[in-house]
């Protein structure tokens, strides 16, 4: 496994924004807490696949669509 | 992975932490009242539920607390509590063969460090089997 350190940004503030959802609505929705929203979108924590598949799910979207591998950080 | 918890389990292990404050703090008021020491039967209680309380009062504001009173309801969550108790085994078993080696060079017998070393590695040596396996 590498062990470059790799950074995957997302648009999960502007999907929830866009929607009008504060972060406790939404984590409640997604059945996660208002910090693990907040934690995603400051990108200080990668989402498992589930968690993944049910934000794009509710946002009628893809994963490509929201989460952005930018590749190695230099 | 599972990412949540269903509403009712959420519900119960907010209580779990709290609860086990309460019966921890009856269990020194039992045993130090046993011994005929009222004031550290009061003092023992007043901490454990004190504890129990701050950590129900709290958690709603302060997520550190929320996880402390046994919050883990969702995936984030359980992945700090894993770290968090990853790293706290590595201080504790730091700490058992500091012991171990100090014991030697005092010329004693590696007791009871020396068995706390070997619990630790053989239930680290047979979860990573059994989770190797589990993948």
């Amino acid at each position: 496994m590498s062990k470059e350190l790799y950074i995957v940004r997302n648009d999960l503030r502007e999907l929830r924004r866009a929607k009008g959802l504060s972060q406790e609505t939404l984590g409640r929705v997604l059945g996660v807490s208002r910090q693990t929203i907040n934690s995603i979108e400051q990108g200080r924590y990668d989402p498992s696949l589930p968690l993944a598949l049910r934000i794009t799910r509710y946002f009628g979207t893809t994963i490509e669509e929201v989460f952005h591998d930018d590749g190695p950080c230099a | 992975m599972t990412t949540d918890h269903a509403p009712d389990t959420a519900r119960r292990q907010r209580w779990l932490v709290p609860a086990f404050c309460l019966l921890a703090g009856v269990g020194y008021v039992v045993i130090f009242l046993i011994r005929h020491e009222p004031w550290m039967a009061l003092i023992g209680f007043v901490i454990m539920a004190g504890y129990g309380l701050v950590l129900v009062l709290t958690s709603r504001r302060s997520e550190t607390a929320a996880l402390l009173r046994g919050e883990l309801t969702d995936e984030r969550r359980l992945d700090i509590n894993r770290r968090a108790s990853s790293f706290t085994l590595n201080v504790l078993i730091l700490v058992a063969v500091g012991g171990f080696v100090i014991s030697l060079l005092q010329g004693h017998d590696g007791n009871p460090w020396i068995l706390i070393c070997a619990v630790a590695g053989t239930t680290y040596l047979a979860s990573i089997a059994y989770f190797a396996r589990r993948g």
